[in-house]
């Protein structure tokens, strides 16, 4: 009985707070006008003439410590990347997510409000022809999306296309690859085309598509403000740009 | 049975900040302009900001793709998204949706029906934001338009 591990611990712990609240009972008479402390908590802070007491060990609860930071802010303050500094050919940071499993696609499903079978159940899955579930598609073009507007910072994501080449199974691990095919001026303001493709861990290619991204000119065009090579998409509809030709980079994996 | 043309009732939908949260978190994002309004007006939103593909979750009035797919195995085939702006919380955009294409081809499966379903999100001023192109290869189910199972769910 002696060994139990609680008895051992708990003993010794608890007189402790109690002495502390009839000491500051004891020592109250000279100020009746102070209520008498509802709660342990508060006894332990007996106002006393002399020198202020050290702060006290905390009675067990838990701490309220700040929120942890979801993460650093890097992305949204760090430089962002400016027309001017780019070529064509440039690649991207790839973006690697995985391996998927049959939560994340649920998740997925749960998050866009889309509920294909095919995707959630295997029993039904596997009575179609398939060995089992597959990804939502737009789990993998979401995740293109993510690497582009990493990249991007402060220009704009103003295109997105996407062909699903291949089915994304549980166990996949998927890398998303971008590289800028083209740079181009409209009406004042700045536009690259981007290829986009994604590989999963065989190297097989999943997902191919286009983007367009509408950048600053410069550093300093994005602190004048629009004019001279701003953003443009306050512009009327009409004012857009006709669909650039779509034209994925050819790959050899097929 | 699909026709060409036709027009689902606009919806009417807000952009939610916990449905933009429960989407970047799917995904596994850890950008703060997708949680935090601070961060996101330093980024230059003027609130939390939706993923580029957060628009294909809101849907038409009625629900047109439902009804195109009603029963059928779907896959989808491409999709494509242009954006006026971005999305924030906050927004409120009437969505339509409509049949652009219909066309019917032999696999070596069987017959698979390819359906392009277009949306378009338009804000109270009129403008459009965004515009989505879907296509769909549809194919009958194998074990039937439920699956066996009653709209509970249970096996038959």
């Amino acid at each position: 009985m002696k060994s139990h591990p609680n008895a051992r611990k708990a003993a010794p712990a608890k007189p402790a707070p109690r002495a502390a609240h009839r000491a500051a009972k004891s020592a109250k008479p000279a100020k009746p006008s102070r209520p008498a402390p509802v709660s342990n908590l508060k006894a332990k802070k007996p106002a006393r003439p002399g020198p202020k007491r050290p702060a006290l060990p905390p009675l067990g609860l838990p701490r309220t410590a700040p929120p942890a930071a979801r993460s650093p802010a890097e992305q949204t303050l760090a430089r962002s990347v400016y027309f001017t500094e780019l070529h064509p050919g440039d690649d991207l940071p790839p973006l690697t997510r995985g391996p998927f499993d049959r939560l994340s696609f649920a998740r997925f499903s749960g998050a866009s409000d889309d509920y294909n079978p095919l995707h959630l159940d295997d029993v039904r899955a596997k009575a179609n022809g398939f060995p089992m579930v597959h990804a939502p598609p737009m789990l993998a073009m979401a995740l293109a999306g993510q690497q582009l507007m990493a990249w991007l910072r402060r220009g704009r994501l103003r295109r997105l296309a996407a062909r699903f080449v291949k089915l994304v199974w549980p166990g996949d691990t998927l890398t998303f690859h971008a590289r800028i095919g083209e740079l181009r001026r409209e009406n004042g303001a700045c536009f690259a085309d981007l290829e986009l493709w994604a590989e999963n861990q065989k190297g097989e290619l999943v997902v191919r598509g286009a983007a367009t991204a509408e950048l600053y000119e410069s550093p300093d065009a994005e602190t004048r403000g629009v004019p001279g090579g701003g953003l443009f998409f306050g512009s009327a509809p009409g004012a857009r740009s006709a669909k650039p030709a779509e034209k994925p980079k050819p790959t050899k994996k097929r | 049975m699909v026709v060409v043309g036709k027009e689902s009732r606009p919806g009417v939908r807000e952009v939610e900040k916990g449905a933009i949260r429960r989407f970047a978190e799917a995904l596994g994002e850890t950008n703060p302009i997708y949680f935090d309004d601070s961060a996101a007006r330093a980024a230059g939103y003027r609130a939390v900001v939706a993923p580029p593909v957060f628009a294909s979750t809101l849907k038409a009035g009625s629900d047109l793709v439902g009804e195109v797919i009603a029963g059928k195995q779907v896959l989808l085939a491409e999709q494509a998204f242009e954006l006026t702006r971005p999305l924030v919380a906050g927004d409120v955009v009437t969505v339509r949706a409509r049949v652009a294409d219909v066309q019917t081809r032999p696999l070596p499966v069987g017959v698979a029906e390819t359906v392009i379903i277009e949306h378009e999100g338009v804000e109270s001023g009129g403008d459009i934001v965004f515009r989505g192109r879907s296509t769909f290869v549809l194919r009958a189910y194998r074990d039937g338009p439920t699956g066996g199972r009653t709209p509970a769910g249970e096996l038959t």
